[in-house]
């Protein structure tokens, strides 16, 4: 990991047009990540993770609209062209997409599909192959993240498989030709332990051999301490604690990140954990002051309610956006 | 290997709605009143020609009996006597069905190829004003009846702007020997391509007229499926990875959306036949839906039960045509249908 920034996010804000108004997801979001880092984005469903993965691959719903820069390699990405976007998807940044079972076109076979991928990838970096050597590094890919009998897999259709297996083959399509910067929303989610693990550390090889950057978002902090060098707290769309993973776990200081450490069971196994009281804001009309104010608590009822904490930097590295937290 | 096991498992169900259709034609033929020996005789004939009538029509034996009877002349390709041109039903039909057939078969692709281009055309464009204009003109299609597209296609084509043939299937004096009836087909086949042309050239117009509903709302359903499946996860995941606009537009989302359109277009088949009653009409298209009609005002019980029968044998071909194309497009009817 050298400290070439790779990407750096300032301000972003993203809204959605719903029939009732206007949802104030993303609001004011900020981050960087420097090349070969592994930041893992933390937060309860609905947090905005998806939602910030799709506004960097410009892949937004047609009812959101997005505010804010985005700068890859210096480069404002709100800005590029067309073909640009298409080098930058095909050869930069590719995403694993959460869910799936939508993920996947239901009518055309996984070949087709992991084919097409790794065509568009190799025609930005003007490599040609034929045929039988797309198809062989289409294999290699499914056989990459541990698919048994690949040849199989590829004359398959989505519905010929399971949950578990078309997880994989999102995975493999993300990471089958060589990107700068993947972003994995939720690799895990429907895999079992093992073969999660055995995913996490295929993402860690490649960002050790080929220096790829991740930024992994999920809601396991089991997975967030395995697998990252630096951890995003996000709640109700809006970056509440940034840091390094060490100091995350040793020294939560945000509440909204308390909360959510002391909600992961223990194996010494006693009892439930408390869970957090209250609910996830509505994006339709979002406090003014903190988000987290209205479940946390310890809010008083002047400041957190009325001003949006900043994100100010307690120790080395590690920042956090609180009215009740004070840098010592 | 599994679309031929689809094929066979849909045939023979097929068969089994076919006894079903035999047994309500018939049942419908027989419970409707009146007598149909006296009206083919006329209100002056003798009661006792009436009785040698009704005794050989088997009209004086038991249902099941009559059932029985009609069912086995009819699989031998003799469904009886009409008694409307007192020839036999199989030789009327043998003139009328290749009219219609070749009717409905044009419309049914005009509708397929416009329909589903338009609807495509009409998602290329969304929002803009081609769209709009597209909406309008299927909404229209939707709603006006063949027959008056029949009326305007005829004043415009054959009377503003005579360019197209208005009447009959060709022009005075063309034909063809038949083999098949269909007359595009036969002259095809016995390589005189002059009279295909002019045969061809005579279907345009009622054949576009007959498709003008269906094709406004193929346009629709394949516009808004497109449009639905342009938000679904597949097809943001497709941009994210840097697909090109083209690739995914006319291959990973046309072919899913298409699927619905296409399903459509079997029910579709059966209004095209139903429509095609006045559209025959008003081309003086010798056709077996006009002839249907006609057989029913006079109560041709056979006349009647052959074209429904005929009618019912078609629709259930064509549903299995169409059922066909969809398992070729959509994998998952293909594959889970073999298991």
């Amino acid at each position: 990991m050298n400290d070439t920034v790779l990407l750096e996010v300032k301000d972003l804000n993203v809204h959605y047009r719903v029939y009732e108004g206007l949802l104030h997801v993303l609001n004011d979001i900020s981050f960087s990540l420097v090349e070969g880092e592994r930041l893992g984005l933390v937060g309860e469903t609905g947090c905005g993770k998806t939602t910030t993965f799709r506004a960097l691959l410009r892949v937004l719903d047609s009812n959101a609209t997005s505010r804010g820069t985005i700068l890859y390699k210096g480069k404002d990405l709100s800005r590029i062209s067309h073909p640009e976007l298409l080098n930058m998807r095909r050869t930069e940044m590719s995403m694993i997409f959460q869910d799936p079972t939508s993920s996947l076109n239901p009518v055309f076979t996984v070949g087709e599909q992991i084919t097409s991928v790794i065509k568009a990838s190799l025609q930005a970096r003007n490599v040609n192959l034929n045929k039988n050597d797309v198809k062989n590094i289409a294999l290699k890919a499914l056989s990459d993240v541990l698919l048994p009998d690949p040849e199989r897999i590829f004359e398959s259709y989505p519905f010929q498989l399971s949950g578990g297996m078309r997880q994989r083959v999102c995975i493999a399509m993300s990471v089958a030709t060589e990107r700068k910067l993947l972003l994995a929303d939720e690799p895990g989610t429907s895999l079992d332990v093992t073969i999660q693990d055995q995913i996490l550390r295929l993402l860690n090889n490649l960002v050790k051999t080929t220096g790829m950057s991740v930024i992994l978002a999920t809601h396991s902090l089991g997975v967030v301490r395995e697998a990252t060098d630096r951890v995003c707290v996000m709640y109700g769309g809006e970056i509440v604690e940034i840091g390094p993973t060490r100091l995350i776990f040793a020294n939560p200081l945000h509440p909204y990140t308390k909360a959510l450490l002391a909600c992961v069971p223990k194996l010494t196994g006693e009892g439930f954990a408390e869970g957090i009281p209250g609910e996830m804001i509505g994006y339709l009309n979002p406090p003014p002051g903190c988000r987290f104010q209205p479940r946390c608590i310890f809010a008083d009822k002047g400041e957190c309610s009325q001003r949006k904490p900043e994100l100010k930097i307690y120790e080395k590295d590690h920042f956090v956006a609180c009215h009740v937290i004070n840098p010592n | 290997m599994e679309i031929f096991r689809f094929i066979c498992k849909r045939t023979l169900w097929s068969l089994v709605a076919l006894v079903g259709l035999s047994i309500i034609i018939f049942t419908l033929s027989r419970v409707v009143p009146g007598d149909p020996a006296r009206m083919a005789l006329g209100p002056r004939a003798t009661e006792e020609a009436v009785e040698a009538l009704r005794s050989e029509l088997k009209l004086d034996q038991p249902v099941m009996y009559q059932y029985f009877h009609w069912i086995t002349s009819v699989l031998k390709g003799d469904f009886g006597l009409s008694l409307m041109t007192m020839r036999s039903v199989t030789d009327d039909i043998k003139i009328y069905l290749p009219a219609t057939l070749e009717l409905v078969i044009v419309a049914a692709i005009i509708q397929c190829v416009f329909g589903i281009f338009l609807g495509v055309l009409a998602t290329a464009s969304q929002g803009s004003y081609m769209d709009y204009f597209l909406r309008i003109v299927a909404y229209i299609g939707v709603v006006t009846p063949s027959f008056v597209f029949a009326v305007l296609f005829m004043l415009l084509f054959g009377y503003k702007w005579p360019i197209l043939p208005v009447l009959g299937r060709t022009s005075v004096g063309l034909g063809v020997q038949p083999i098949t009836g269909m007359i595009v087909v036969d002259s095809i086949l016995r390589g005189d391509f002059p009279v295909a042309v002019d045969a061809f050239v005579h279907l345009l117009l009622p054949a576009t007229a007959l498709a003008m509903n269906g094709m406004a709302q193929l346009a629709r359903i394949t516009r808004s499926s497109m449009i639905d499946n342009s938000e679904r996860d597949y097809i943001v995941m497709e941009t994210a990875q840097g697909l090109s606009k083209r690739e995914i537009f006319f291959k990973y989302l046309l072919r899913p959306s298409v699927i619905p359109a296409v399903s459509v277009l079997a029910l579709q088949i059966g209004a095209l036949f139903a429509n095609a009653f006045l559209v025959e009409s008003i081309f003086n298209w010798p056709g077996l839906s006009r002839y249907g009609v006609e057989a029913m005002l006079f109560k041709d019980l056979n006349a009647v039960s052959a074209v429904i029968c005929i009618v019912g044998f078609v629709f259930i071909i064509a549903n299995i045509f169409v059922d066909i194309l969809v398992a070729i497009i959509d994998p998952r009817i293909r594959l889970k249908a073999g298991e």
